[in-house]
């Protein structure tokens, strides 16, 4: 009886062993399927915060992409700087003072910056976790010299942005700076072939005039018209049609220089205005004060000088001849010509399009003004008898009969 | 007397067992099951995101535009052919959308721009599970213009 007990209760012990066994095996199973589950799903959420992090970094290229072309277009269409007025940079004013490479740089830089930081500011994401991504603070164009390297692409870096990203729990920080090629943007290339062009323009766009100035001999002294700058096809029809062949002439210059033929420049002449001073003048130089068409801008144009000079009043003399034959004496009429005007040059590349918004033409722009005073209208006359006195047939002589 | 009682204590421990083990079970089975449906919904959200981020990388060969800038430029000037200059004439934006989504998702994606009122893809399947992802999309602009796109893939 006593052995039968012992039997059933040794079968319980084992079976009760089996059960405790059983159990702590399925627990410690049932622990590590959840610990397994729970290390994938932790590893998927890490796997998608790479995504999104991909994702942001794919969106911050394209947004910088974007912004360089925008950029680009802008600070192109201004001759190399931004001014809120949209009017292009000055290039020649009498002189080269083309801007140089650090300043395009700097504008193009902070333009391209502004944009960037924009659309970051706008990437608003409903659907994702937490993410902020902080501004950049820099953005710049790896440019060291004007060189034909960068002609049809250039490098573009941006900087200090950092994206944080918040998933069940899982934080992440990583850099957002960027450093992409810019292909098929031929800002560059523009920039160096109007470099190159500018100081030899310069020069003839101030001998152009000098030579010009006689054309308004025959126009009338001080022109009225009420404009700050604008055309001279009424006032003074000659001095209008020699500029516009000596800007047609530089255009040429400007087409020659970019040979290239998907290039096409062309030239607009802003406004032109001219005085006539009588009995003054000398060499052709800079006239200093011209009132009108002599804006020089860096940034927004600058107000027009609206001093008007106003033309010197000349007496009529006569003068009285004791001892000579007055037929053998020459009296000399001569007259300060001056003359200003603006032009700008603009070219446009047909090879690329760019991404921007309107009109997708790379167009670069520059401004040129001078401004030129010479004598000119030289003129001799025989004096003549009259009322008894030897006087010089024109009311307006500069020298008297001698 | 004593053994039959013995042999309902063995009955009872094992009834227990288990009564504990199928309640357990069906805790765990239904969390694992509820973990490898989020599992795979994870899984498929993250193709989708993967293809969806490619967008912004992959480029289109000869042109060496990617499929966002070409995309962007349709879409803001309006055009289905885009045109790049003399040197590489125009391509066709709705062309390369449809190869791009269709070579992952075959016809089972759509994508939708509902402030541009523009639909590119294919009608969803009723009873299909579908997983839609909003993309933010900036655009070429003077003012940083980022709009929403909507992706649905099933």
């Amino acid at each position: 009886m006593n052995l039968r007990n012992g039997k059933a209760q040794s079968s319980l012990l084992v079976l009760a062993l089996l059960v405790g066994i059983f159990i702590v095996g399925w627990i410690t199973s049932l622990f590590l399927t959840a610990s397994f589950s729970e290390r994938i799903i932790q590893k998927t959420a890490l796997s998608k915060i790479s995504k999104y992090l991909d994702y942001i970094k794919g969106f911050t290229r394209y947004a910088l992409l974007l912004s360089t072309h925008a950029s680009t277009k802008e600070i192109a269409s201004q001759g190399g700087q931004f001014s809120y007025s949209g009017i292009p940079r000055s290039w020649i004013c009498n002189l080269d003072i083309s801007p140089n490479l650090e300043t395009v740089k700097f504008f193009l830089s902070n333009q391209t910056q502004k944009y960037l930081n924009e659309y970051l500011a706008n990437l608003r994401i409903k659907d994702l976790p937490l993410i902020s991504i902080s501004n950049f603070t820099c953005v710049d164009f790896n440019i060291n010299e004007i060189s034909n390297k960068y002609d049809e692409k250039f490098n573009v870096s941006s900087y200090n942005s950092m994206i944080n990203i918040n998933l069940r729990d899982n934080n992440v920080t990583s850099s957002n700076n960027l450093n992409i090629e810019i292909e098929q943007n031929r800002f560059w290339f523009m920039y160096r072939k109007f470099k190159e062009w500018s100081p030899g323009a310069a020069q003839k766009l101030v001998s152009g005039l000098c030579s010009c100035l006689s054309e308004i001999c025959n126009c009338p002294t001080s022109p009225t018209y009420p404009g700050e700058c604008e055309s001279c096809k009424n006032t003074c029809p000659e001095f209008q049609t020699c500029l516009e062949n000596l800007l047609e002439s530089v255009n040429k210059d400007l087409n020659n220089t970019f040979n290239d033929k998907f290039i096409n420049c062309r030239w607009n002449l802003i406004g032109c205005y001219h005085e006539l001073v009588p009995c003054s003048g000398s060499i052709c130089q800079d006239w200093e004060d011209a009132p009108k068409c002599s804006a020089c801008g860096f940034e927004a144009a600058g107000p027009l000088c609206s001093e008007l000079i106003k033309p010197k009043v000349y007496s009529i003399k006569s003068y009285q001849l004791a001892n000579s034959n007055c037929e053998d004496l020459k009296c000399t009429y001569y007259a300060e010509t001056k003359g200003s005007f603006e032009a700008s040059f603009s070219c446009t590349d047909y090879k690329y399009l760019l991404s921007t918004l309107g009109d997708r033409h790379l167009i670069f722009s520059v401004h040129t003004m001078i401004k030129m005073r010479k004598r000119n209208c030289e003129q001799e006359f025989n004096c003549e008898i009259k009322n008894g006195n030897c006087v010089c047939p024109i009311d307006y002589n500069c020298t008297p009969c001698s | 007397m004593k053994g039959q009682m013995e042999l309902i204590e063995i009955l009872v421990l094992i009834v227990g067992v288990l009564i504990l083990f199928t309640i357990s079970n069906y805790f765990v089975v239904s969390r694992y099951s509820s973990s490898s449906e989020q599992l795979i919904y994870e899984q498929e959200y993250e193709k989708t995101l993967d293809v969806v981020k490619n967008f912004f990388y992959a480029k289109i060969p000869v042109f060496e535009k990617t499929y966002a800038q070409i995309f962007g430029d349709a879409i803001v000037n309006d055009m289905e052919i885009v045109d790049y200059g003399n040197k590489y004439g125009g391509i066709n934006s709705t062309e390369i959308v449809y190869n791009y989504f269709s070579s992952y998702f075959q016809k089972n994606w759509y994508l939708k721009i509902p402030s541009k009122n523009k639909f590119f893809g294919f009608n969803s399947q009723e009873g299909k599970k579908v997983i839609t992802f909003i993309l933010r999309f900036p655009l070429p602009s003077y003012n940083s213009e980022v709009i929403d796109i909507e992706f649905a893939k099933w």
